[in-house]
This record gives C-alpha cells, structure tokens and sequence, in this order.
C-alpha cells in the first residue's frame, strides 16, 4: 500500500514536471513568430557589400516575420542563376524570390518555376509567369532633373552656355540607361533654345546632341576609371567656360567623372548628379556644392517589399504587373529626412499607389518604417 | 655571360642562328616590327590630326600620355615576361590590389614613399608565388598567373568590401599631379623605368640572358644559366611594375578601387606584342612596346574625340590592331627577315 502511495505520487511529480515543460513550451512558442512560410531567395551577387547586405537583410527580415529564407547566390552568372533555380525548386518552398542580374533568361527560369508549380518573384529582371518588382529607372532621371532645373535658373544657365553630360553603359541596356535620357529630355524640355529629344529617341548610338552639343552621351561603363577616362576626352571637346551638367548611373561613375572635372579645374561650372546614395555619394551630397543630386533605391528595404509580396502572393492578391521597389532622388534639402546624419536610411519613401496592396499582408507594418502604414 | 658549367659554357654575345649573332638578329627583327608599327603610327597620328577636333593640341597629347603611363609600366613588365618566354596575366589582378593597398595605407597615415615601396613589395610577392610556381614546379605560366590574378582580384575585393576607396589626404596623388607642363609624375614615372628596363634588357648579363632563356630555355640551361631564378626573376619584376602601376591609377583618380585595371593584362600584352614581340618569346624590347602603347591610347584617344560610337570603336580598335601587325609583319617580309 505504502509502495502504491509512493509510486502514485512519483506519477503525479512527473505529470507535473511534464505540463510545466508543456507550458513553458507553449508560452515561449506564442512569444516567437511562428515560421509559416519558408521562401528561397536567390541574390543578385554577393561579392558586392551593398548587394550581400539585401541578401543578408531577406534572412533575419524574414526571421523577424516568421518567415524561413534559404538564400542561393547568383552571382551575376546566368549558368549559375539557372542551377540555383533548380536548387531552389529542390527545397520545395512556399515561394521563390529570384533576382537573377541577368537579361533574357527570364523564360527558362520562369519554365523552371511552372513546372514546378511553385509561386516565385522577380526581382529587376523580368521571369516568365512570375509577378516582377523593380525600380523603375525612368524616375530616377526625372527626379535629378526637378531638381537641377530650378538650379540651373537660379545660376542663369542657358543652353546657349550649357551642356549635359550623360555617362552611360552601352552593355547595361534601355531600362539601365534611360535615366540619363529622362533627364535630358524633362531638362531640354525646360531649357529654351535646347534641341528637345523624347527619352527613347536617345540610344545607345547617339554620341551628341544639338551643334553646341546640348547633349552629349560618352560611356563610362558605370565604373571609376572608364568614367575618369571618358570624361577626360569629353572635357577636350568643351570649351572652358561652358557649363556642365553631369548625369551618372552609380557614384563610381560619378567619382571619376568629379575626378576629371577637378583636374581640369572646371568644378566651379558643373553640377553633378551621382546614383545609389552610397557613403561617397551621400557626403558629396552633403558637402560638395556642384553635387546637387543623390538617386537612392533604398536597398536595404527591399527585402520587407519582397516578403511583404510573397505573402500578398500566398494569399491569393492579385498583383499590379510591377510592385515599385522603394525609391527618390535626394537633394541637400531631403537628404537628412530620409538618411539623418548616417549613411542608411531611416525612412522608405511613402509607397506609390500600386503599392499599396502590401499593406494588407501586414508585413511592413513590423518594420515601421514606411510613412503612412500601420 | 659566362655559364659556371666547365664544358657548356656559352657567350650569349656569340650566341647564333643563320649565321646572325642572336642578339643582333634579335634586335633587328624587333627593330624592323617596331619601324613598321611605328609608320602605322604616324599614319594614324595623321589621321586623327585632319579628322579629331582638338587632337592636334599640347593638352591633349599630354592627356594621350597620363592615360598611357598606366598600362605602359604594367606593360614594362610584361615584357619582360614575354621576352623570357612566359607571360603575366595575374597583373590585372596585381595592378588593383595595389590601387586597394596605396589607397588604404595612405589612408591609414603611412608616408607616401614608404606606401609605394610597400606596395611593391606586394606586387612583387605576387610575383614570387608565380615565378616558384612557373620555375620550381613547372607549371604553365597560363594557369599560374589565371590562378594568382584571381587570388590578387579576390584579395583586392576582400580588402576593400568591394567599394572604392578614397584618399582620405588628395596629397597622396603625387603621381597624378603635373611634373611639368601637364605631363604627370606618372608619365615621368614610365618614361624612367622604360629607359631603366632598355638599358637593363640591352646591355646588362642579366637583360641578355632573359633573351636566351625566351629563346631556348633547355640550351640556356644546359649553357649554365640559373633559368629557375632568371624566369622567377620576371615575374617579381612583372608584379613590382603591376603594383606600382596601381598606385599611379590611385594617384590619378584619387581613390583605390578593386575594379581598375580588370583588362590591363590583354592590353599589355597586345602592346607589348604590337612592340615586335612573339609570345613564343626571345623576341621583343621595351620601345617597341612603348610604341604599342602609344599605339593603343591614341586610338582611343582619337575615337574618343571624334565621338565614335561605342561599339564602333571596339570593332574599329580591333580592325586597327590587326592592320598594325599586319603592317609590321609585312616589313619584316619586305625585309627579307619575315
């Protein structure tokens, strides 16, 4: 009898030890997200900082919305870009996100991700079957140029006296190089007297614009030293007291062309407009008086867009036939609202329209850093 | 030179082929490809003075010389490569690495020659991996120097996270600053070490046996030259110029970058090649190459300022190349040499 008591209160210890664990288990579940989805993600590259970052950023972002991200790295290769989609389709995830860096091999990953029945995002570049966020260069060029235009009145600049410079990449193709374009065509708009071009009449061919040249397009391969070069021979061409406008697709680029102009002694008359808001972009933005404009894509919230996305995706939304990626083009004036004093940004640009059925997903929402969602 | 070895021991002054001392055939075939290279050149120079605006000008050709100096030191030692029979691809590798290190050494407030022999020395490790590879091992200098420019490029990444580095002090820029005249301390730079590397190439024991070790590499051997450390010897040559050339790009754009330089080493070997050299080595000397040079940054000046389409000019580039060797070729076989 003693041995029964004693045994059915071992019995009863034990139940209680076990539903304590059980508790404590259920408790700390309930404080966690839970991991509903799992998503791969194939990154663009991870050998750029920049780029490393957005992949490592699609990881603990989505950690922090229960969502498990297994990251693939591109790198910049359309073989490997076509492998990786394999290797994604292999891990059998809720959704694919693909940032392949690479044209025109959209159909063959797209059949990849049908055949698998798999619902994927493409990011930059355009897959087949699957719904496509980017930015959208063209906003870019007409933003640098609402900002420059009132500069160029403000100095008196004519086009008699001036000239746009656009350093461009004749590989990177339309969608890379129509920013400069834009610019030209919204400022020659603008600009009595300057011959006026509509963005696509402007290739990759057209080296100048106008006699004067109003425009003029030299390759800079969106690189520090091809840029340095091409601006050193463009500046032959230029009389000395011309005034110069200078469009750029990344800061390398524009940090080579600067390097030219100084050289030549010509920065007194330029003004230059650099891209991607990096730290050598942002501090010339902030410091150099000719650096009037700073375009940022704000990269480093792209993974909250995407995850917000896919689960848009997952739960059966609809989606416009491109979600916009975050972006503006910062002045001295916006520079501090969105970056403060660092090189991140602290807060995303308000979402366009076509946004706006992210919301709804409730993933943005645990960021708190897009204006007017919550 | 005289070798250590008792019965092999060769002059490479009485060294001959056809009845033709080596070094005087050498210097004759290399002479005639130059010459030919050299009318082309003047062909083009005329060319580009009645169709570029603003090419006939002081300015510009001291522009056509700072954007030269870069690939002209990096071509000095290349070669110096080819001569003796191999060749550099790791300096495309080498050259940003150097750019990175200049950049963040200076940086860091290290004086600037003391950067630049620190650089160097990089380049010329560089260069030592390769040449004990390439001599010691035998390897293939094609695979050997693929392999150190991929470590160099990786290396040169790795220091600076893939962004580019500007100098904190733009007084480090020295070389990319005007010596006199707007020619730069870079180009000053170039035109030293080619006259160093002539003289060196054409009147040292050292220069001469570089020939015969490009010539034929089991005859020098068996002549008693030491053909290890000679070949080794290119290389940390090769990389020292790469290195230094790296900083001069620093100098000129003020920054270090991990993406300068990524075609340097096919056009120093096209240059150095348009210079009389063969790749089968033996062959070759520092003014043809610098005519090479001269060659290759004109044309890119002179499209430049007659604002050819990019594309254009590649295939325009590559038609000229051709035409220039062509031009050379034909030379030599008017010459009776070819």
């Amino acid at each position: 009898m003693k041995r029964l008591r004693v045994r059915l209160v071992g019995i009863a210890a034990l139940a209680l030890v076990v539903s304590g664990v059980a508790l404590l288990a259920t408790t700390s579940a309930t404080a966690r997200p839970k991991a509903t989805y799992t998503f791969t993600y194939a990154n663009v590259t991870d050998k750029s900082p920049l780029f490393k970052l957005v992949g490592d950023l699609m990881v603990t972002d989505g950690k922090k919305v229960g969502i498990t991200v297994k990251r693939f790295d591109n790198d910049f290769s359309a073989s490997t870009a076509l492998s990786n989609a394999q290797l994604m389709v292999q891990e059998q995830p809720n959704l694919i996100i693909d940032w392949t860096g690479t044209e025109s091999i959209g159909n063959s990953i797209g059949a990849i991700f049908k055949r698998a029945n798999i619902p994927c995002i493409a990011v930059n570049q355009t897959i087949a079957g699957c719904p496509y966020f980017n930015l959208q260069n063209k906003y870019l060029g007409l933003g640098a140029a609402q900002i420059v235009v009132p500069i160029m009145k403000q100095k008196n600049w004519t086009s008699k006296d001036t000239t746009i410079v656009m350093l461009f990449n004749p590989g990177a193709g339309a969608e890379v190089n129509s920013n400069g374009r834009y610019f030209y065509s919204y400022v020659s708009a603008r600009t009595p007297g300057m011959p006026k071009r509509t963005p696509t009449s402007i290739t990759d061919s057209t080296t100048t614009i106008g006699p004067l040249p109003s425009g003029v397009q030299i390759n800079g391969a969106d690189a520090l030293e091809p840029s340095y070069t091409a601006m050193k021979n463009e500046l032959q061409l230029l009389p000395a007291d011309r005034h110069l406008i200078v469009f750029t697709q990344n800061d390398d680029s524009a940090l080579g062309a600067w390097r030219a102009i100084t050289q030549a002694s010509r920065q007194k008359n330029t003004l230059i407009i650099g891209q991607g808001a990096d730290a050598d972009g942002l501090k010339n933005l902030r410091t150099n008086p000719s650096w009037v404009a700073e375009g940022s894509v704000f990269f480093e919230f792209w993974p909250e867009y995407q995850l917000a996305m896919g689960v848009s995706i997952l739960n059966g939304v609809k989606t416009p036939p491109l979600t916009l990626a975050p972006q503006t083009v910062l002045s001295k004036q916006t520079v501090k609202k969105y970056y403060g004093n660092g090189l991140h940004p602290i807060v995303s640009p308000a979402l366009p329209v076509q946004d706006r059925y992210l919301i709804k997903s409730g993933i943005l929402q645990q960021f708190g850093n897009v204006p007017g969602v919550k | 030179m005289s070798a250590s070895g008792r019965e092999s021991t060769i002059d490479v002054k009485d060294a001959s082929f056809r009845g033709v001392p080596l070094r005087r055939r050498t210097l004759r075939e290399v002479g005639i490809q130059a010459f030919g290279v050299g009318v082309f050149y003047v062909l083009v120079l005329i060319f580009f003075s009645i169709e570029a605006p603003h090419f006939l000008q002081y300015s510009n050709f001291a522009l056509i010389l700072a954007d030269v100096a870069v690939i002209g030191i990096v071509s000095i030692g290349q070669a110096i490569a080819i001569i003796s029979g191999g060749f550099d691809l790791s300096v495309s590798g080498t050259l940003p690495l150097g750019s990175v290190a200049y950049a963040d050494l200076v940086n860091h407030g290290v004086n600037y020659p003391l950067a630049v022999f620190i650089v160097i020395l990089i380049g010329a490790g560089v260069g030592v991996v390769n040449g004990f590879i390439v001599a010691r091992l035998g390897i293939n200098p094609l695979i050997t120097t693929l392999g150190t420019l991929s470590i160099a490029g990786g290396l040169a990444y790795t220091i600076t996270n893939g962004v580019t580095i500007p100098f904190t002090y733009p007084s480090a820029g020295v070389w990319g600053n005007p010596a006199f005249e707007r020619v730069q301390w870079g180009v000053v730079a170039l035109v030293v070490l080619a006259v160093a590397g002539t003289l060196v190439l054409r009147y040292t024991v050292y220069g001469r046996s570089l020939y015969a070790i490009g010539g034929n590499k089991e005859a020098s051997r068996l002549a008693g030259m030491r053909v290890n450390l000679l070949t080794a010897s290119v290389y940390i040559v090769s990389g020292g110029c790469a290195a230094f050339a790296g900083v001069v790009i620093a100098s000129q754009l003020l920054a270090g970058s991990a993406s300068v330089g990524s075609d340097s080493n096919l056009l120093s070997i096209t240059a150095v090649i348009l210079g009389g050299a063969a790749l089968t080595g033996g062959v070759g000397g520092i003014p043809g190459t610098m005519l090479g040079v001269l060659l290759l940054g004109t044309i890119a000046n002179g499209m430049a300022l007659m604002q050819v389409q990019t594309f254009y000019q590649q295939i325009a580039t590559g038609c000229v190349l051709l035409v220039a060797v062509g031009f050379g070729r034909l030379r030599s076989y008017l010459a009776g040499t070819g």
